[in-house]
This record gives structure tokens, sequence and C-alpha cells, in this order.
């Protein structure tokens, strides 16, 4: 599980993150909501270790920097960063050693390129891809190691509607499989069907913390319009 | 650390691979590596002038020093960043320890001191002459890839550390500016000692024993006039010893270091993957990618049609720091102050200035709007689109090269009316570099290997110019010898730019396919 205290994220006058605390539960889809600018990828990246931050954050009880700690997250940026000029399978094969996963990760990752359809990709340079096919390598690198917990930033910006379906497939099973999951996004329609929790973030802080059960009929996105533009207080 | 060696090696052999994946490519990367490998062997073979000890002491130092500081002074002043999005990305997020991500870094510094090495030794056999033989040429490329290693390694060292101690590379850049404040000091009181001789001075300064201690660069200096001069027991190895151990005490302190530097590595990451996207589009990096820009309001006028290209780019222009917009100038002026000081003739620095203001040209980022919708869509025509494009370029070139061809001319004291002509010739020549540099994107794209489009490029400058030599030919028959300056100059110019006209014409599809668009 991914437990973040007492989160606080300054950039000089800035303050990005103020003081939030939030919990993705193992089995569960917890998705992270708000404008842009509110402070969730701010949230993503300082949970996947990137950024300097006052507070505490532990994925699965090991703090998050730690070397224990990388090996049972997967993280999949906003944009995707790979390499020019490596292959999709060449990334595959990094992360293989990176992980010293089993001789098994051939065919592990051979049915994740299939399933997004980038199988017949898998000798072109990344340079030569689209920008929707590096978002579903992007994804399929951060699956291989089977992590435990999955940090995804904005992840269906990008894909194709198949590649979105199948994303959201992808996430049932890693909740189905008991994976802590955490998605950040602002595209609320798409998601509506699938998440267990829910955090609305607003300028740096969570003005909403919401299960599905406590939704009790409402409506996520009406909810969201409203926090966000400061009609009505959280009800749960 | 496995899986790092795989990355670095993997990343290497797809660059090669990459210069072997068509047939086009394949001819262009033969002819690439044959043409350096030429200019290499007859480097050697063919018969060099004995240079004077002094001289070529005095000129390697100069280089060593003026490099160093460009460096130093661009890694202190600017953000460029370390790492790639994708080291970035994979390195940080992964489950690497960061001393192995300090490794990393800490290996790809080698492979890139030895290649800046080797494009700095490439004319040292004729700046050195007789002297430097093959065995003692790849021990030339030793020292100077370990002046470089400790260049990068120093810079990257600072760059960590001060990712926790904000402030520290300002301190580091002042006193880096105190260091070449009292060498300029030593060389006016020596420029004062020997009667304002600029050759005298440059000569005394750089070929004193004291010169040999200063760090790195008089270390390096050192280390390669004892080789040439076979002075190894007492020059070679105590500077060679020097230079290595600063390597070995860099690297260990750079593999020690304790600081986060993730986050800072990962903002300025986007900086440099704006230089690499540019590398991608274009074959070189443009300086707007990374520039400081004012912080004060800047304006311009819109013109209507195609001109709204070229007013677009010249508010982005005005927005650069001054540092940045007149980098060519500076140049311009380094060439003369270096011609006049060893002593060259102004033809030399002529061709020095016009080759800078020329390589400049490159870097400059006409081919952001061919890529542009907004571009595309202009109703207007395709070759003024073309012409509008380019004109902020070719406005910069001529006005940067044209200033320190007047200034260098001053300084020689050149005939009004030869400088003159000099500044047309130059000005043609810029206009049909710049056009011809289009034609090349246009036939090749964005998406090619830098070798195959400095090849196109070269290629066509070299067809281009041929319009122009045989209408010099022609004069020179008609009038029986070479008329007089001004009118050959002219003519020059009247001929590149119809040429250049041409290649304009030839380009304009590159707003006409929207295929260009997607690369």
């Amino acid at each position: 599980m991914i437990l973040v205290t007492n989160l606080t994220k300054q950039y000089k006058k800035i303050k990005a993150v103020d003081g939030i605390n939030l919990c993705a539960n193992p089995g569960e889809v917890t998705i992270l909501l708000g404008p842009n600018g509110a402070g969730k990828s701010t949230t993503i990246k300082s949970i996947a270790g990137l950024l300097k931050f006052e507070g505490e954050i532990t994925i699965w009880n090991h703090l998050n920097k730690t070397l224990e700690a990388k090996k049972l997250f997967g993280y999949i940026p906003e944009t995707p960063a790979l390499y020019d000029l490596l292959t999709p399978w060449e990334h595959a094969e990094f992360i293989a050693k990176a992980y010293k996963l089993e001789d098994g990760w051939k065919e592990k990752i051979k049915s994740i390129f299939e399933r997004l359809e980038i199988f017949d990709k898998k000798d072109k340079y990344v340079r030569e891809l689209s920008k929707g096919m590096t978002q579903k390598l992007s994804v399929a690198l951060a699956l291989l190691s089977e992590p435990k917990s999955v940090l995804f930033d904005e992840p269906l910006v990008g894909l194709d509607p198949k590649a979105i379906n199948e994303m959201l497939k992808i996430l049932e099973e890693l909740k189905a499989d008991g994976k802590s999951v955490l998605v950040s996004t602002h595209i609320i329609d798409t998601i509506n069907d699938i998440w267990d929790r829910a955090y609305i973030m607003d300028k740096g802080k969570i003005v909403c913390d919401i299960t599905r059960d406590q939704l009790q009929g409402r409506d996520l996105k009406t909810m969201f319009f409203e926090l966000t533009e400061g009609v009505k207080e959280c009800k749960q | 650390m496995q899986a790092i060696m795989y990355l670095i090696r993997k990343q290497y052999i797809n660059r090669i691979k990459r210069a072997f994946s068509s047939i086009v490519s394949i001819i262009i990367t033969i002819l690439g590596v044959l043409g350096f490998g030429f200019s290499f062997v007859m480097a050697f073979t063919m018969k060099r002038p004995i240079v004077d000890r002094i001289a070529s002491e005095t000129i390697l130092a100069g280089i060593l020093l003026m490099i160093g500081v460009i460096l130093y002074n661009s890694f202190l002043s600017r953000d460029s960043g370390i790492l790639t999005m994708a080291d970035a990305n994979f390195l940080f997020t992964g489950p690497f320890e960061k001393k192995t991500v300090l490794a990393y870094i800490l290996i790809s510094t080698a492979p890139a001191s030895i290649l800046t090495g080797f494009f700095m030794c490439f004319y040292l056999p004729y700046l050195l002459g007789p002297v430097l033989t093959i065995p003692k040429f790849l021990v030339v490329l030793f020292i100077i890839s370990l002046l470089f290693g400790c260049i990068y390694l120093s810079y990257y060292y600072l760059y960590v550390v001060d990712a926790d101690k904000l402030g520290l590379k300002k301190k580091i850049q002042k006193i880096f500016l105190a260091f070449l404040g009292i060498l300029v000091l030593v060389f006016v009181i020596l420029l004062i000692d020997t009667g304002f001789n600029l050759k005298a001075t440059a000569q005394k300064f750089f070929t004193h024993s004291w010169y040999n201690w200063v760090p790195l660069f008089g270390w390096s200096k050192w280390a390669i006039s004892s080789l040439l001069a076979g002075n190894i027991l007492r020059g070679f190895i105590p500077a060679t010893a020097l230079l290595v151990t600063t390597n070995g005490v860099l690297c260990l302190a750079l593999y020690h270091v304790k600081s986060d530097f993730y986050e800072k590595t990962l903002e300025d990451s986007v900086n440099l993957q704006k230089l690499l996207d540019d590398v991608k589009t274009s074959g070189s990096a443009d300086v707007r990618s990374v520039a400081k820009l004012k912080t004060k309001v800047s304006s311009v006028r819109f013109n209507q049609g195609a001109a709204a290209i070229y007013s677009r780019q010249m508010l982005e222009n005005n927005k650069l720091n001054l540092v940045s917009r007149c980098r060519g100038i500076f140049l311009g002026l380094f060439y003369v102050a270096f011609g006049v000081i060893f002593g060259f003739e102004y033809r030399f620095v002529l061709v020095m200035i016009g080759f800078g203001a020329l390589s400049m040209s490159l870097n400059d980022s006409w081919h952001r709007d061919f890529k542009k919708p907004y571009a595309f869509l202009i109703p207007a025509s395709s070759f003024s689109k073309v012409i509008y494009s380019v004109l902020p370029g070719i406005i910069k070139t001529v006005i940067s090269g044209g200033f320190s061809i007047i200034v260098g001319g001053l300084a020689y004291r050149i005939n009004p009316v030869d400088l003159l002509s000099y500044l047309l010739i130059f000005i043609s020549f810029v206009i049909l570099f710049i056009f011809a540099e289009v034609l090349t994107y246009r036939l090749i794209g964005s998406g090619s290997s830098i070798i195959a489009v400095t090849f196109m490029r070269m290629f066509f400058v070299i067809g281009t110019c041929i319009p122009a030599g045989i209408v010099l030919i022609i004069i020179a028959v008609v009038s029986k010898g070479i008329p007089n300056m001004i009118m050959t100059a002219s003519c020059m110019l009247a001929i590149n730019l119809a040429s250049s006209a041409l290649l304009a014409y030839l380009s304009r599809g590159i707003f006409e396919e929207i295929e260009v668009m997607d690369n």
C-alpha cells in the first residue's frame, strides 16, 4: 500500500502540495482528481521519489526513496520518457536486468506487448514510434516487474479508444491481484466505473476524500466541479 | 550495475547500427568515414612545414585555455542538465542506488571526453607540424581527453553538490572569474613589459615555466609540449600524473557525494531534452532551447501574411538575453584578437570569421516554423514562407559576421573598398549557405542522421558555389585577369542571390507537403 502522511512540497514561493494525507490500499484503484495545477503530478512525483518534500511517504511500509520501496512500485510518467535509440524489446531487457527478473520475463513482456498491440513494433527504435505507442510502451515496462503498487500519472492521455479500454481492464486486473493502484487524472468520465477511492485536490490541498460506497448515488463529476469551483464542501 | 552497462553498451551499438540502417545511410556513412580517414591520413603523410616550437606551444596553450574557459563558463552559467529525461525517469525510479546512478554518470564521461578530445585534436597535425607523429598524436589525444575528463567531472560534481547547497555554483563561477582575472592581469603586466607587443606577450605568457603550473590548462600544455620536445621525465610524466590524479580524485568525490540531486536533475532534464529534440529535428542544437530569457516585456510589430513568420521569430529573438544574441559577435571578435595576437593575415581571420558565423547559423531555429501547422496554414505562397522563415537567421548571421569583419578590417587597417568587397562576398555566401541548408532539409527531412545532414549540406554548398566560380572565371577571361575587388564581389553577390532564389524555390515544398510535418 501507499501511505502519504503530511506531504508538503514547496517550489520557491509556491506551495504546490500543502500537508496532504492519502492512502492507496491494496486491491483498490485510488484516483487523484483535480484541475490543472492542483498538485496531482507533484504528489505522484513525490511518491515516485523524484522530488524532495516534507512529510513521510511509505510504500508497503518502506520509505519511498529506499531500494526496497523502489523494487515494489511501478511508475508511468505523464510524458513517456524513453530512450530514443533503444527498441521496445531492449527497454524490456534493460528493465529485466535492472529488476533482476527471472528467465520468464520474455514471455511476460511478449504477452503485455501483444495485449497493448505493440509487439510488431518491438524492434523499432523508440524515436520511430508514435506518441500513443510510447505511452503504451511506458505502461508495459512499468508492469513487467509485477510491482505491488503502481503509480499512473495521466495514463489515458494520448491513447486511442481501444487502448483506453485495455488500460481500464489492466487497472481492474491489478486491483483484482491485490495491488495498490494510484491514478492521477482529470478525465473523470472514462475512469468513473473502476475507481474505489477518490481524492479531489485543489490548490495543493485535498478537498475531498471519498470512497465509492460513500458516494451514495451522487455523481463524482458534479461533486468535482462543485468542490473545485468552491460552491460546496465535501459531504461524505 | 549490469543493467547500467547494458544501457550504455546498447545505446552506442544502436548509434552505430543506425548509420547502416539503409542504403543511403550506408553510402553516406562510408563517405563520411572515408572523408575523415582521408583527412587524417593526409594530415600525417603530406609534407607539413616545420612549425616554430614557441609558436606552436603558444597556439596550443591558447586553444586549450579558450575551449576550457568557454566550456566552464557555459557549464557554470547555465542549467542544461546532466541526464536526459529517460535517464532521470528510469534511474531515479528504478531499483538503483544513488551510487549506481553516479557510476552511470562517471562511466558516460569517458567516451564523451575521448570524443570531444578527438574533435579537438583533429587539426593538431597541421598546427604542430611534423613533430607530431601518429604515436605522439594518440598520446596527445589521451592528454586532451584527460583534460576534458577533468572539466566534465568537476562540472558534474559541482552540479550534484549544488543541488543541495544552492548557490555553490555561483560562488564557484566567481572564483573561476577571479582565476581568469589573475591570468588577464599577468597578461597585461607582460604586455606593458613587452611594449604592447601582443605576439611577444602571448608567447612569453604561454611558454613561461610558471604557466605549466596553471591547473588543468597549464598542465595539459606542459604535458603535450614536453612530449613533443622529448622532455618525458621532468615534463610529460609529472604533468600527466597531475591530470590523472585530478581525474581520479574527481571520480572518487563524485562517486561519494551525498546530495539528493534527483529533483534538480529531473527539472533540468527538460532543458537537455529540448536540446536533444533540436538535434533530432535539425541536426544541431538551438541556443533558444536553453538560453536565459529577458524578464522585461518584448514586443514587435507583426507584419501581415508570410511576413508574420518573420515577426514571430524576431519577437522570440528579442526575448533572449544579450549574451545569447551576441554569441556570433563574441566569436568573431575572438578570431580578430587571435589573429592580431598570433600575427595571422587578415584573410585568414576573414576565413575564420566566415567559417565561425556559418557554423553558428547551423544552430538557428529557422527549421522550427517548418513543422508548425500555423505556418503551414498561413494564406501566402510557399516561396515567400520559405524566405521569411529564413530571413531572421540570415540577418543575424550577416550582422554578427559583418560586424567582426569590419572590426577586423579596422584593426588590420584594410582599404575601405576592399573591406566592402569582403563584406559583400561574406553576405553572398551567408545567403547561399543558409538556403543550401534549407534545401537539405527539404530533401532529406529532419529524421536523418547528423552525418547525412552534414554531408548533404556540404554537397549543396559546394554545388551552389560552382556558378559563382564559373562567373569569376568568365570575368577573369573577359577582362584578362581578375578585375577590381568590388566588381568581383558584386558579381558574386548577384550570382549567389540568384542561386539562393533557385534553392528557395526548390525548397518551397516544405510548406506544401503535409508529410514534412509528420517527421
